[in-house]
């Protein structure tokens, strides 16, 4: 059994050169192949001529490529088959988490605790208006129970 | 992201999404195409209809992978289609002129369209059609072995000893060549 940090043999490259081409091999033998051919002067220019035969085969070349226009083309068919209906973006959007709702979400909250703040504004501006020798009378007679004994203007 | 999120997300609306999709396959397949069919125009007929109908087609586990695989199984069953019917159509042209000798020349299989030189063309003519397609789906698609088996329906060991003996055979040609012109 091949032991990983084994070197391989010509042979063993020769019979890995199309799979090495390809990348195909695993790691540990692809790293063993490109050592190999690193030292050995036969075995790099038999991967060259591989390569180039291969390049032979005129197949990778530019020729065979589509027209520019087919792109735009393909792009048009493309875009009525799969283009969103109005109703699919809204609902999309909607249930997108970007940032703009968060600052909604927020602008909302800072309305609330308005609403929550501005009934104090009346009642204390009630109070601003007594005498300061009343303000002293409602404190000290100040008693939960005794509520409905105040006068109606400090509720 | 990997080509099965991009189907998916095209088929949420993501038109940028096909963008990206050509961006990877457009030269490929088309090189994979052009090379079976002779005809530019029907070549890239055939390129569209290729991609239009793996991308609408929700009967694949986008959850599988295998994006290119599909992609190419589908491209070979056309060309093969199309290869036939021009060969057909071809027949039927041959019978109408009564042109003999058109007729019995004309092979029109896969490997005349893709040699260049002569002997190059001797040596693919005498691959079969699984060798030709595998040399192709490898060397034009681009395709991994094992992305091949599952184009051709048969283990990637088979894959492997077809993409050697393809080879072999176009380099022995090629030397055969090399051997006359010097
Ligand atoms: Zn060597």
């Amino acid at each position: 059994m091949d032991r990983t940090d084994t070197p391989f043999t010509c042979q063993d490259v020769s019979e890995r050169l199309i799979d090495y081409h390809y990348d195909e091999l695993p790691a540990t033998e692809r790293g063993r192949v490109a050592r190999h051919l690193a030292r050995c002067g036969d075995c790099a220019r038999a991967y060259c001529a591989l390569h180039a035969d291969l390049t032979a085969l005129g197949w990778s070349d530019d020729t065979a490529r589509p027209g520019t226009d087919l792109h735009q083309r393909l792009r048009g068919a493309v875009e009525r088959r799969f283009r969103r209906s109005l109703w699919q973006r809204l609902s999309l959007a909607v249930r997108r988490p970007i940032p703009v709702y968060q600052a909604l979400a927020f602008a909302v909250l800072v309305l609330l605790a308005l609403w929550f703040a501005l009934p104090a504004r009346p009642l204390s501006s009630t109070n601003a208006a007594l005498q300061p020798s009343d303000r002293q009378v409602l404190i000290e007679n100040y008693d939960a129970a005794d509520l409905m004994a105040l006068s109606p203007n400090t509720l | 992201m990997s080509d099965e999120d991009l189907v998916k997300r095209l088929r949420e609306g993501d038109i940028s999404a096909f963008d990206e999709l050509y961006r990877r396959y457009h030269r490929r397949l088309f090189g994979y195409v052009a090379r079976q069919v002779r005809d530019g125009a029907q070549a890239e007929d055939l390129f569209q209809e290729i991609f239009l109908t793996v991308l609408e087609d929700r009967s694949f586990d986008l959850s599988q992978g295998r994006f290119a695989a599909w992609l190419f199984t589908v491209a070979r069953n056309r060309c093969l289609n199309a290869l036939r019917s021009d060969q057909r159509q071809r027949r039927a042209l041959a019978r109408a002129a009564d042109e003999e000798r058109a007729a019995t020349r004309s092979p029109d299989d896969l490997s005349q369209t893709l040699a260049r030189g002569r002997t190059l063309q001797g040596a693919i003519e005498r691959l079969s059609t699984a060798h030709q397609q595998v040399l192709l789906l490898k060397q034009v698609g681009e395709l991994s072995y094992r992305e091949i088996a599952e184009v051709q329906q048969v283990p990637e060991g088979t894959v492997k000893s077809r993409v050697h003996a393809a080879i072999a055979a176009l380099r022995g040609a090629l030397d055969e060549e090399e051997q006359w012109d010097g």
